[in-house]
């Protein structure tokens, strides 16, 4: 099991945002964390992409178990949040260039052939020396999203996980039909992918769904329910 | 291990240098107000009365203070709210490495600019060339600890509406020592005594600042994040 977590709850301002929370998931596996505007999707992500040290319960990473503050965040792992990471003033190419190299460790990545690989994938392609700041927001989105072709089969002995939060919004259609394929060759290559959603936009994929009720002190109930697509 | 770090900071240093390159609006700011503000200054006083050479060491020191506090409000701002920053919490290198890189850039363009000016500037108020060269020297010691101090300042009131004055009043009384020991090297010139006291104090203020002001604005800009 590459990813297990037990027990995890975490409070923010004495306020319980998601409590109880266990799952566990294995390299080539989905999961899709669901559930309505402020049940805790996001912080749930946050927490287990490494933000806030401050939860309680066990996260289980390969085999190496670490409780609170101990916790550094998933080693292999791409994380697009709400917000892309990129600069308006920087050109497409060089913004893709500084969150490749950050996110997966490579320095300034200069691989000018690679990285117009992944933003033909995209289809940035005509793109690349426009700045930020004159693009729409799915293409900014875009951006971001083209860490993940750098990121997909990296290096066997370790997967990759995918921590992506609403990663189809401000997409098109055609979009999201290439961020499915992109998710599908993602798992076939035995990484991992964490994901919220509110459109039911992967139905051939082996998903596993947590749904994160409301929380509230006195109804503390969360659901899990496993189906295989 | 050196490699990674290596990495990480030539990582950031370049993306600063394309930033900088690509928006000179960010850097040439504080090096237009630098130059404003000891321009106008003369104006305002009596030079028939008042030796300028004598004021003119403080002045610069100040008005480099006042362009860095100007100019560190926006060092974070964009990375915070595209989420840069936010992926430098979760990758493989470690915070405090970007924030040298991040610092050690801001201070390079910023301070840089000012020392580029600072010459034109000190003719205009008849200092001595050897003089210009000693407030040279201390301010490249100064602006970088100016550079560190304001980046906390920076990185502490990253997620308020309004940080202007409240790093003002973070970094002002930190940036104090520095000034004392910058512009009594001046002084201390003046009245031709040794030097070597002096530069050993502030460049020992320079090394502490480097060494561990990374570390505190790594921590704020995880609390600022968080």
């Amino acid at each position: 099991m590459y990813l297990e977590v037990s027990n995890l709850s975490y409070r923010h301002d004495n306020r319980v945002i998601f409590d109880g929370v266990c799952l566990s998931m294995d390299s080539g596996e989905v999961l899709w964390v669901k559930g309505g505007n402020g049940h805790g999707k996001t912080t749930l992500l946050r927490v287990l992409a490494g933000f806030y040290s401050n939860f309680k319960g066990n996260i289980r990473i390969a085999g190496n178990q670490y409780s609170h503050f101990e916790y550094q965040g998933i080693p292999k792992m791409v994380y697009i949040g709400h917000e892309n990471g990129v600069h308006p003033n920087l050109t497409v190419i060089d913004n893709l260039k500084s969150l490749v190299g950050l996110s997966l460790g490579l320095g300034w990545f200069n691989d000018e052939r690679i990285i117009e690989h992944a933003l033909n994938e995209v289809g940035l392609n005509g793109f690349e020396d426009r700045f930020a700041h004159t693009l729409s927001a799915g293409q900014r989105r875009r951006i971001g999203l083209a860490q993940l072709v750098l990121s997909t089969n990296k290096d066997a002995d370790q997967p990759v996980v995918w921590v992506l939060d609403e990663p189809f919004n401000a997409l098109d259609e055609k979009g999201i039909s290439w961020l499915r394929r992109m998710l599908s060759l993602h798992v076939d290559c035995g990484g991992l992918v964490i994901f919220t959603s509110h459109q039911s936009v992967i139905e051939q994929l082996p998903v596993t769904v947590l749904e994160l009720a409301n929380f509230k002190p006195s109804t503390s109930q969360f659901l899990v329910n496993e189906f295989e697509g | 291990m050196l490699a990674a770090y290596f990495k990480g900071f030539q990582l950031i240093w370049m993306r600063e240098w394309t930033l900088a390159r690509a928006n000179k609006v960010d850097w040439f700011n504080a090096l237009i107000f630098f130059v404003m503000c000891i321009s106008i200054l003369p104006i305002t006083l009596d030079v028939q009365q008042l030796d300028l050479a004598h004021i003119a060491p403080s002045m610069i020191w100040i008005v480099t203070l006042l362009s860095f506090m100007l100019s560190a409000d926006l060092w974070f701002k964009l990375d915070f709210e595209q989420g840069y920053l936010h992926q430098w919490l979760i990758s493989p290198f470690p915070v405090f490495l970007l924030v040298i890189a991040k610092v050690f850039a801001h201070w390079f363009f910023v301070g840089g600019g000012i020392l580029l000016a600072t010459p034109f500037v000190a003719v205009t108020m008849n200092l001595s060339i050897s003089e210009v060269g000693l407030i040279l020297a201390t301010l490249i010691l100064g602006t970088l600890v100016m550079a560190f101090v304001c980046a906390l300042g920076a990185a502490l009131t990253l997620s308020l509406r309004q940080a202007g004055v409240l790093l003002v009043i973070i970094s002002m009384p930190l940036n104090v020592p520095v000034i004392i020991y910058g512009t009594g090297l001046l002084n201390q010139f003046d009245q031709g005594l040794s030097l070597s006291g002096g530069f050993l104090i502030l460049a020992s203020i320079v090394c502490a600042t480097i060494t561990f002001m990374p570390f505190a604005i790594a921590t704020a800009l995880r609390i600022s994040i968080e």
